[in-house]
């Protein structure tokens, strides 16, 4: 009997199984396609009559920043990596000076996460926080392309969700199509419930690993549509669906604003409490067609075309944290500011060098649990596993079985 | 009061002789009597209560307490409130149970929810583990209200619980009785190092359960050591416990469940638990002396009396202490663990929560014997294996220093294991099947007598060295740990040298010296070779289930449907690994299974709209013609006939049976159900077990549907059309040569092309072209040229690649191209016109680098792009591991740029001088020197919009004189071969031995899915290939070479069909 710690796990997935099936699902969508109908869990957004800080998200910006460009002056003036701030500053908190467990290329699933499996931190909180939200969490990209990955789940690697038309079908539905009803679709996931018995009788215990996590994802998804069953409405409106427009590179601005929105969106209606977000990935493969440079990011941090004081370099970062503080203060306007904490990390300090030191690592949100504004904090015996342990600390989340431990030490300054 | 006998004889008087007699017996008596203290409140109108202070157990360096709290009265105490005592200065008191503490020296302590009442007669208790600074505390005072009699008591009883014994169903056998309560319970284990320092660790990852039988099983996730230190939790698992082979401790005791059923609430029981310790491969009788309280009904806790004594030895982990003292740089490390536990165990009435249960253990291999060869210094070990469960052997060593060692791990079915010993003595080896999570018994010990042994070589002495001081870091077989690279593949050794001696190891520079550092770089290159013997008789392929890739996706929907869409977007990203995408490795997340299900929701629609045409055409939508719906679709989409209980299913939701009789919603349901189902979405490579005369008996053989299906995708990246099914369906592809018949015959299809294509896309980056922007300022009009750089290189490579007169060479040194004539005009090639491509001769371009769309996709906005053009030569056409730019340089990047900001800014400096000037100095200069510019600056005749020039934008001349250095291992910076210009660096992959060796390699990876450089080279912490499966690939990849080199590379392709490792699959450990 292969049982050991399977069975714990299925408990757990028990626990929240029950508790979704009894969450509310607003009865007039039930005309609606069922699965999207089933997406559409609408909801009471519990959290924004919460004062708990209870939901968090990850953003990763690549290419580090040059830290006399990036951290703000004496007088809270932003330098330009961080100007795209300026509208959010109050909310947030620049950790100066950090250090980096793991700096370089290559690394971007051990800068959210303390090693190369178990779960990232998005993950990791969406377990803790989000134990009665339909999804456990989102991890939405732009332009990443399946290389290049933060998210963690219980060892697995999860890419980026690129296209956020599909990410807002899946979480807010479009309602438009027809449906057989509840029935036919419970029969559709019972035949895939079948044949993934089958395969894993066949196979004993040699893929059972990818094979659970198949199962998993079935019954998840059946869960959210026997939900359909109880429950009593809601009042979360997500508004109409996004006009469609094309995924290219000429629109990442664009792409990387509708994952905010969607992340706002997704946290008002609580459906979940953990949400990742990557502008481009860790190759720097990504230019910005409304800025005045108009070369890959990459070229503009290597090859000296922007002088000593990398003016291309400054612009496109200045530009990434832009979209920073649209998602800040997408929250802010959705009301969730209060109750998130964000986190935004790198992958080095100065990217011309791979350096490991000065590393750009910032906190926003939080309410009154973060000492945001120009507060002096961090320091270069603190890491972006510090930044991590010191986010759970805020949240709570350090108290919970469930917590991976990512550092021991909180940063100083940071909590108030 | 506070005498010994006044203590003593308070405690006696209470009844407590046993555990008083316990405590005595556990450690020195002189010790703990004066460590006992109680305070006893009078009785009267208050409750009355004593509080005690005693010490359980104690070591040189600390001691476990324990605080009962015990109701002497007649009326229930409700809430004891709390308790405070102070312990002489040098006592610290570390982990803690049973309540809440606040406060350091005096401590206090609150109750929980569920000890805060005490019954009459009844007591609770708490306790801590604390280290002392060498001398036992004596007298410890309590005090609290509770102590002072002034907690007013009442008469109410403890409200009882419904109790397991009275369920109203009998529990089933898997049923836990019991479930160990994780947030309560804690293990604690104490380490002493330097003899005085004590250090408590905890395990966060625990289960147990008492299962109806009375089993009691408790496990601990041995990866979930805490010591609150992240580098020596690492240490404990990679060198104690070695977690990647043994993951798991079980402590198994068979008790009686009515022992516990029979208790009342409050009692508490004293008892020793006579069970099987189950740690490191081995299995000890440990037995435990332990109090049990039953709390509620619900509710019992079982805690260690007296720490249990570990005695590391006896669990062969000696050895890995000793490694752990060396790496920590200590003067010791205590063998003897103490480890303390307060397991609390909740009734469990769900029938769906089974009792924990520890894996089937393989069964012992038996008959082991072994000899040395004192030519080779080799001994050699056989055995036999018995056990049909293992995922592979341990085989241990007792070295001359009587410590058992794990010398090596073998896969499963193997019986043979070779080391090579260097000392004179006498060895003992045991052998210990194991799978994912339990341990068989250990096999007969063999005595190997080493009497003669020939010098050691450097290596052997590096490797010696490489175990002692560089192994903690760096890891087993140098592959690296999170703290320090791998050091597993080919670099510059002298530069390796130069290191060791002048930084190595961290914590001891200068105690490895130059013979030192030389002989551990000398075993180092043992771990590059990568040359083998391909003498095994058949190399075998992984059984895998790969995740359709967004094209294989829409091509097969194509192919069945006739979609007329692009559906594919809305799917998950594919993986990329390594340079290809591929879902090998992809598990389905509910993110991926939801977008899956939408998106075959939305398919299902359209075809039911065009009433399922050309899939099928029913003119009544009846049973029968859902019947057949079902028989036909599920054969093209499950790329086999459907199993009898598949049939059963799909009939039934096609008949209607979940859509209220609509037959046609039912087979719009059905055709939703297959689009999403497990069958279709993974290409299935399992097989069957097989058996044959050089089969092994682990062995399996692909159905001929698999076959038809890897033919099918592999070729044309589709789903197998009527022909193949037709062959799978009648034995069609039983020998290699219907399966190369057939090769042939896709390889001729259009679609064949189109997959080449993509591989050589993929291969160069060239279908992202549009990634690498120009400046539209300079290089006007670059963007619409685009798509036809992207096709010049795809029709380039499959032309080449397809004609069975052409030669590998051909690749490389081509004197011609296609183009169109946009990308002629751009190229100043005359005499093309129209859109359409056509070959034409070239002379100073042609070949898969000297080419358009290469040179421009590794390029600047304005100027080339030199070093990103040279990683690429090395890293995917000559398959070097060239490592990425090293973690954490602090050179000073922007002073560099000020130094030189006028020599860059000048209008004679070439991008050549620019790139120079900034790497020539600093940590740049170990992979810039040799490996990156001589390389890079060879390729400056091609501008960064892919055309030949001769002097750059500026009007200076292009210098394009280069040199591949290391051409063949990149540790090897003596060999050099000086070129000049692209075309010379092409001619000189054209001959490369690397580079005919790397395109079969890299193409094994994008059919295959796996690659002899590793399962996913960008995971380091993942999967590896074992030796043999490795090996076996290697193989094929020779393999595929000579055919490519004696015949040519389209009959390469046509082999690729024919590999053993495609027809024949084991279940490598993932």
């Amino acid at each position: 009997m292969k049982i050991t710690y399977k069975n714990k796990f299925d408990k757990n997935r028990r626990d929240l199984l029950k508790t979704i099936a009894g969450a509310g699902i607003s009865q007039g969508l039930l005309k609606a396609s069922p699965l999207v109908a089933g997406m559409m869990i609408s909801r009471h957004a519990d959290a924004l009559g919460s004062a708990a800080t209870n939901k968090a998200v990850c953003i990763y910006v690549p290419g580090g920043a040059i830290h006399q460009y990036w951290a703000p002056g004496a007088d809270f003036s932003l330098p330009r990596m961080s100007e795209g701030l300026e509208s959010v500053k109050s909310d947030c908190l620049w950790l100066r000076n950090m250090g980096h467990t793991s700096a370089g290329h290559g690394r971007m699933p051990t800068i959210f996460n303390n090693g190369w499996n178990g779960d990232s931190f998005e993950v990791n909180m969406g377990r803790i926080l989000g134990e009665n939200n339909p999804f456990r969490y989102i991890n939405l990209g732009v332009q990443s392309n399946g290389q290049g990955t933060i998210t963690r789940d219980n060892g697995q690697m999860v890419n980026f969700e690129d296209n956020p038309f599909v990410v807002f079908n899946r979480l807010f539905g479009n309602g438009s199509s027809d449906g057989g009803g509840i029935g036919s679709k419970q029969s559709v996931i019972d035949a895939h419930k079948e044949a993934l018995d089958a395969l894993k009788s066949k196979l004993g215990s040699y893929e059972l690993d990818r094979l659970d996590r198949h199962l998993t994802a079935v019954e998840e998804t059946e869960a959210r549509l026997q939900s359909l069953g109880g429950g009593s409405g809601g009042s979360c409106n997500s508004g109409p669906a996004p006009s469609e427009f094309s995924l290219n590179d000429a629109n990442f601005t664009r792409i990387a604003n509708l994952q905010a929105d969607i992340i706002a969106l997704a946290f008002k209606c609580n459906l979940t409490s953990a949400a990742s977000v990557g502008w481009g990935n860790h190759q720097g493969e990504f230019s910005l067609p409304e800025l005045n440079y108009k070369g890959i990011y990459h070229q503009s941090i290597h090859g000296g075309q922007g002088g000593p004081t990398y003016t291309h370099y400054q612009e496109m970062r200045g530009h990434l944290s832009g979209l920073t503080g649209y998602l800040i203060n997408k929250l802010k306007t959705e009301g969730v500011l209060d109750n998130t904490l964000v986190v935004e990390l790198s992958d080095m300090g100065n990217g011309d060098g791979h350096s490991g030191d000065n590393c750009p690592s910032m906190i926003a949100g939080g309410g009154n649990s973060i000492n945001t504004g120009n507060i002096m904090a961090g320091g270069s015996s603190y890491n972006n596993l510090h930044v991590l342990h010191t986010a759970a600390v805020a949240l709570g989340a350090d108290q919970s079985s469930a917590y991976q431990g990512y550092a021991n030490d909180v940063i100083p300054g940071v909590i108030s | 009061m506070t005498s010994k006998n006044k203590t003593l004889k308070n405690l006696i008087g209470l009844g407590r002789g046993a555990r008083l007699h316990l405590c005595v017996g556990a450690i020195n008596p002189s010790k703990i009597a004066g460590a006992v203290f109680m305070l006893a409140a009078s009785a009267g109108t208050h409750a009355a209560a004593t509080c005690e202070h005693t010490i359980e157990n104690a070591w040189n360096s600390g001691f476990t307490a324990k605080l009962t709290i015990t109701n002497t009265g007649t009326q229930t105490i409700d809430d004891w409130g709390s308790v405070s005592w102070e312990y002489p200065s040098g006592v610290v008191q570390a982990d803690s149970w049973g309540a809440t503490y606040s406060g350091t020296n005096p401590y206090t302590a609150t109750p929980l929810s569920w000890n805060k009442a005490i019954a009459p007669g009844e007591s609770i208790d708490f306790g801590w583990n604390a280290s002392h600074g060498g001398q036992l505390p004596e007298t410890i005072v309590v005090t609290g209200a509770v102590c002072d009699g002034t907690v007013i008591g009442s008469s109410s009883s403890v409200v009882s619980s419904s109790s397991v014994g009275s369920s109203s169903s009998a529990p089933s056998a898997e049923q836990a009785l019991w479930t160990l309560n994780t947030e309560d319970s804690g293990i604690h284990f104490v380490t002493v190092k330097k003899e005085h320092t004590g250090e408590v660790s905890r395990y966060t990852d625990i289960s147990g359960s008492i299962a109806v039988d009375g089993m009691a099983t408790f496990a601990i996730d041995l990866n979930s050591v805490e010591s609150n230190i992240d580098v020596r939790n690492e240490r404990l698992r990679n060198f104690l416990f070695e977690t990647n082979i043994l993951p798991s401790m079980y402590y198994n005791v068979d008790i009686n469940p009515a022992d516990i059923e029979t208790m009342s609430v409050g009692a508490t029981r004293l008892d020793t638990l006579a069970g099987t310790l189950s740690l490191h491969g081995i299995h000890q009788a440990v037995s435990a002396d332990v109090l049990i309280v039953k709390h509620t009904d619900n509710r019992v806790s079982v805690s260690t009396r007296a720490p249990i004594l570990v005695d590391s030895k006896n669990f062969d982990m000696a050895g890995g202490i000793e490694v752990l003292r060396t790496v920590a740089n200590l003067s010791a490390i205590g063998e003897v663990v103490p480890v303390t536990f307060r397991l609390v165990f909740d009734a469990n009435t769900d029938p769906n929560v089974h009792a924990v249960a520890q894996d089937d253990q393989p069964v012992a291999p038996s008959t082991l014997g072994g000899a040395f060869d004192e030519n080779s210094n080799d001994m050699t070990l056989t055995w036999v294996d018995r056990s049909n469960n293992e995922d592979g052997f341990i085989v241990r060593r007792k070295g001359i220093d009587g410590r058992w060692v794990t010398a090596g791990l073998v896969a499963a079915n193997t019986v043979t294991f070779v080391e090579n010993l260097s000392e004179v003595g006498v060895y003992e080896y045991k052998v210990i099947a194991r799978n994912r999570l339990a341990a068989s018994e250990a096999s007969n010990i063999a005595v190997i007598e080493v009497g003669v042994v020939r010098e050691p070589t450097p290596a052997e002495l590096g490797e010696i060295n490489y175990g002692e001081q560089c192994i903690a870091c760096h890891g087993a077989g140098a592959a690296g740990t999170s703290i320090a690279p791998g050091l597993n593949s080919a670099r510059d050794v002298d530069a390796m040298i130069a290191k060791i001696v002048a930084s190595m190891p961290p914590n001891n520079p200068g105690d490895c010296d130059q013979t030192c550092a030389e002989n551990t770089v000398a075993y180092l290159q043992t771990l590059w070779v990568t040359e083998v013997a391909c003498d095994a008789p058949v190399n075998y392929g992984a059984r895998q289930l790969k995740v359709l890739t967004r094209d294989e996706y829409q091509n097969t929907l194509e192919a069945i449907l006739a979609i007329d869409f692009n559906a594919a977007d809305n799917l998950p990203a594919d993986t990329k690994i390594g340079f290809f995408y591929n879902n090998s490795q992809t598990a389905l997340n509910s993110t991926a299974y939801d977008g899956y299900l939408l998106l075959a929701e939305e398919i299902a629609n359209w075809a039911a709209v065009r009433d399922f045409n050309p899939l099928m055409n029913c003119s009544v939508y009846n049973v029968s013609c859902a019947n057949q719906f079902v028989d036909e679709a599920g054969l093209k989409f499950f790329r086999r006939p459907l199993t009898a209980a598949e049939t059963a299913t799909y009939r039934s939701m096609a008949g209607g049976a979940a859509t209220d009789g609509d037959i046609k919603e039912g087979m719009r349901v059905a055709l939703e159900a297959m689009l999403s189902s497990p069958q279709f979405l993974y290409r299935h490579e399992l097989g069957e077990p097989a058996s044959g005369a050089n089969l092994d008996s682990d062995a399996y053989e692909l159905t001929q549907f698999e076959l038809a299906t890897w033919l099918a995708y592999t070729y044309t990246g589709s789903t197998p059309d009527n022909t193949l099914l037709t062959k799978a369906a009648n034995n069609g592809l039983a020998t290699d040569a219907d399966v190369l018949a057939e090769a042939q015959r896709l390889l001729n299809s259009p679609a064949a092309k189109e997959k080449l294509g993509d591989f050589v896309g993929e291969l160069l980056g060239t279908d992202e072209l549009e990634k690498s922007l120009k400046d539209t300022n300079i290089w006007a009009g670059f963007e619409q040229l685009v798509p036809a750089m992207k096709t010049e290189a795809r029709e380039f490579f499959s032309a080449v690649m397809l004609d069975d007169t052409e030669q590998f060479a051909t690749l490389f040194n081509a004197d011609f191209t296609y183009v169109n004539q946009a990308l002629a005009n751009h190229y100043g090639i005359n005499g093309v016109a129209g859109d359409n491509f056509r070959r034409v001769s070239t002379f100073d371009r042609g070949g898969l680098i000297a080419n358009g769309g290469f040179m421009a996709r590794w390029g600047e906005d304005v100027e080339s792009s030199p070093f990103r053009r040279a990683v690429k030569i090395r890293r995917r056409i000559l398959c070097q591991a060239m490592p990425a730019p090293p973690a954490g340089i602090n050179d000073d990047r922007i002073g560099l740029l000020e130094q030189h900001a006028d020599f860059i800014n000048a209008d004679t400096t070439t991008n050549r001088m620019k790139y120079e000037i900034l790497t020539n100095t600093g940590s740049c200069v170990e992979c810039h020197k040799e490996w990156m510019n001589p390389l890079a600056f060879g390729m400056e005749d091609f501008d960064t919009v892919g055309r030949y020039r001769t002097t750059d934008l500026k009007g200076n001349m292009i210098d394009a004189l280069g040199a591949l250095y290391a051409p063949v291992n990149l540790a090897d910076k003596t060999l050099k071969v000086d070129f000049d210009g692209t075309r010379g660096l092409s001619a000189l992959l054209a001959e490369s031995q690397k580079a005919q060796s790397c395109l079969p390699q890299n193409l094994f990876r994008y059919a295959v899915g796996v690659g002899v450089e590793g399962i996913n080279p960008n995971d380091p912490n993942g999967g590896q290939l074992t030796e043999v499966e490795q090996a076996g690939y290697a193989c094929e990849i020779q393999n595929l070479t000579e055919t490519m080199m004696d015949q040519s590379p389209r009959a390469m392709l046509e082999s690729f069909a024919t590999m053993q490792a495609v027809r024949y699959r084991k279940a490598w450990a993932r």
